[in-house]
């Protein structure tokens, strides 16, 4: 099979197509529910959509069982609704008896679901017959799933892009400063309504194929992933919808390729969430400028700079007497082999030259020492002098701060003190 | 034989009263209706207890993280230690190391998350719990050979019970009431003010810690048995109740499960009747979590004209 069959072959393309619609839809909701700080709403959301799939299903086997190809529409009707309900009775706890969020959350999703299950115990024995269709949506399976489902996904999809593209703006404001919006007229409430409404319909969208136990899964980790490349909202929501659409893609691939290699089905939905949180796992680890390791990197890089500076600083306050290997090693306490590493370092940025045994400053390495001496004592005596310091507590913060200060932000301390020559201990400023 | 065959409601509840002292004593074998209401009365006394303090601690939702994260931990355990799959009953070191690998995993990897990625409190929560069930649930399907993921995995299955089910939960039970009760300052402090918990040397992370491991042992015991969504249901929903009357801590501690308790046995005798009475068989637990609902939302509203009442005079 080649990747391209997926997308164009009758039987894999209904399957393929609809992961990734309902996965571009839930992703894009996720950005907004990861924004506003409520990432497990969408659990309970998703839970609760369960008597109302056993219903939805139920009421389609009573009184339309001809017509197979439209139990989805009873189900997508009646799971939307439930949930809603839900959310009603969430916010109406919350507000009016001031339940704490969480255990109201936790309540709800609990006696939600576990209404479905009491439904559904009802449904195994007066509906075997769709009993397997009510289990499919616990944890998604999207091998049955037709064109016609496509269809209505690609329309509620569309349907979701098109009010986030409509609303940008008012959203955009909502989101991170609600005071300024009000301000400027807009209806935040009714914003906030419309969104809770297409957080529902995106989660109701996904159950087919993730699964409703897992569906909170897909909402959140592809904007975790997205959140690692960028501070732009429009931006955050393109690329979780790129994610998500990978992941989505990669699990179904999987869950088919899988079955048939393992001769069991695999159930779509927790290969769909294990790719997306693998990606969002790998942005956090390696993404450039906020991934841990380039944070880390960064980190230990400043570090090194310090390390050079102070032992610059060293050599130069020693004013030409013999600074051999060891008498750094003891000041500084190091160990032997990472020093011998930061001194080849220096030498080799040509800082510092070794004359029989004893270390030597070049003429940049005199510059950048008498520079950093000259930060530490030009903010000594600017603590002491502007900010009222006592004398005696300058010198620790002037150790760090003469790693930081800036040419420009020197300028500005020469100018408001003066162009001083000598420190707050009657040290020459070089 | 059942003796509780073709009871309605309150025969039910009158026999259960009337063979109770014959059952304790040993005099007369344990039926499957007495079974079951034992073991739910075990479950709702660990999870109404632990319920008062993960709602005092607003961490509730954790609750819901592990009940998902205990089938990875049980997979795990059974992979190193069952030989053959055909087992379903676990070994008790299998058992325990299930609810330690659990619990450590979960708070472990969340806290990393928070602590060292940055990530905000929520979405770790939500992304941590998501992965590890999803990667629970396809282990489960790789390496047993009868994999049957349904409502089971998520529901248990209460009518179908055995004495060594009902032992566990026992056990659980009394630890937990054990370590409350002994433990109930440190909680109280923990929970209420981390600074001054500091202050006088109590670890707050230890007993973090400890809170999760009661937590995921008792979720275990229950997985199996009665299934995650009623332990979490028997988690918030008694304080939830009781706390509409009683406001004290130490009082929300005792009665919490005694609500617990009323409920279950309230739920079973429910289930007996439905099925003596309409000839549906319906699943106990489900049962169970509707009722608790119901009633808290009945209570909601006698609660709310009261106080509509009192605020008119």
């Amino acid at each position: 099979m080649s990747l391209l069959e997926f997308f164009l072959d009758p039987v894999l393309r209904a399957p393929t197509w609809g992961c990734m619609l309902m996965a571009i839809s839930t992703s894009l909701m996720g950005v907004i529910s990861f924004l506003k700080k409520r990432s497990l709403v969408g659990e309970t959301i998703s839970h609760s959509t369960y008597p109302g799939v056993v219903l939805g299903i139920i009421f389609f086997a009573t009184f339309f069982p001809r017509f197979e190809s439209m139990s989805i529409v009873f189900v997508l009707v009646f799971a939307f609704l439930s949930s809603v309900l839900s959310m009603k009775i969430l916010n109406y706890i919350e507000t009016r008896f001031h339940v704490k969020s969480d255990a109201g959350l936790c309540f709800i999703l609990a006696s939600f679901f576990g209404f479905g299950l009491l439904l559904a115990s009802h449904a195994q024995f007066a509906f075997t017959n769709h009993y397997k269709k009510i289990q499919m949506y616990l944890y998604g399976q999207t091998a049955t799933m037709h064109d016609v489902h496509i269809l209505i996904y690609g329309l509620l999809t569309s349907l979701i892009v098109l009010l986030i593209y409509i609303f940008y703006r008012p959203l955009q404001l909502v989101l991170f400063d609600e005071g300024h919006a009000k301000s400027l007229n807009i209806n935040v409430s009714k914003i906030n309504k419309l969104f809770n409404y297409l957080l529902v319909l995106s989660l109701v969208v996904g159950i087919r194929s993730v699964g409703i136990v897992l569906a909170s899964g897909m909402l959140i980790a592809p904007v975790i992933a997205a959140r690692q490349y960028t501070d732009r909202l429009s931006l955050l929501f393109v690329l979780s919808a790129i994610f998500s659409a990978i992941s989505a893609f990669l699990g179904n691939y999987l869950s088919v390729v899988m079955s048939i290699d393992s001769n069991r089905t695999l159930p779509s939905g927790p290969l769909i969430v294990l790719v997306s949180a693998s990606i969002a796992f790998l942005s956090l680890l390696f993404a450039p400028k906020n991934g841990l390791i380039f944070r880390l990197a960064r980190i230990s890089e400043f570090k090194r700079r310090c390390l050079q500076e102070n032992i610059l600083k060293y050599i130069w306050k020693t004013n030409g007497r013999e600074v051999g290997h060891s008498s750094i090693k003891d000041f500084f306490h190091l160990n032997s082999v990472s020093l011998k590493y930061t001194l080849l370092q220096m030498k080799r940025k040509k800082h510092i030259y070794n004359s029989n045994g004893s270390y030597r400053l070049t003429k940049r390495g005199e510059q950048i020492a008498s520079n950093i001496v000259r930060l530490h004592r030009l903010w000594e005596l600017y603590l002491a002098s502007h900010l009222g310091m006592s004398i005696e507590r300058v010198h620790p913060n002037a150790e760090e701060m003469e790693h930081i200060l800036t040419p420009e932000i020197e300028q500005k301390l020469v100018s408001i003190l003066n162009n001083p020559k000598k420190d707050p201990h009657k040290q020459p400023i070089p | 034989m059942n003796p509780y065959w073709g009871n309605n409601f309150f025969e039910f509840l009158w026999n259960f009263i009337t063979r109770l002292p014959k059952v304790l004593t040993g005099l007369e074998d344990l039926a499957q209706d007495e079974m079951q209401i034992f073991v739910l009365f075990a479950m709702s006394i660990s999870c109404a207890m632990l319920g008062v303090i993960l709602v005092l601690r607003k961490i509730t939702m954790l609750a819901n993280s592990i009940s998902h994260t205990s089938l990875l931990g049980i997979v795990i355990a059974f992979l190193l230690f069952s030989k053959d799959s055909a087992d379903t009953q676990m070994s008790v070191s299998g058992y325990l190391l299930a609810s330690f690998i659990c619990a450590m995993i979960t708070t472990f990897i969340s806290e990393f998350l928070t602590k060292v990625l940055k990530v905000q409190e929520d979405a770790s929560i939500a992304l941590v719990f998501t992965f590890l069930f999803a990667l629970g649930i396809v282990l489960l399907t790789f390496y047993s050979r009868n994999a049957h993921i349904g409502a089971e995995v998520i529901m248990g299955n209460v009518d179908v019970l055995m004495l060594n089910d009902l032992k566990w939960l026992a056990i659980i039970a009394l630890i937990n009431i054990f370590l409350i009760a002994f433990c109930y300052k440190e909680y109280l402090i923990t929970s209420f003010d981390f600074q001054f918990a500091k202050l006088i040397g109590i670890s707050a992370a230890f007993f973090n810690y400890l809170l999760m491991l009661q937590l995921s042992a008792t979720v275990i015991g229950s997985f199996r048995v009665v299934g995650v969504i009623l332990a979490l249901s028997y988690i918030v929903g008694p304080y939830l109740i009781t706390s509409l009357f009683i406001n004290d801590y130490k009082k929300l501690l005792i009665f919490s499960p005694i609500t617990g308790c009323l409920l279950s046995l309230i739920g079973v005798a429910l289930s007996r009747h439905i099925l003596s009475t309409y000839r549906i068989a319906l699943s106990t637990g489900g049962i169970c979590v509707s009722l608790i609902a119901l009633i808290y939302f009945t209570c909601l509203l006698c609660v709310n004209t009261k106080k509509k009442i009192s605020y008119e005079n």
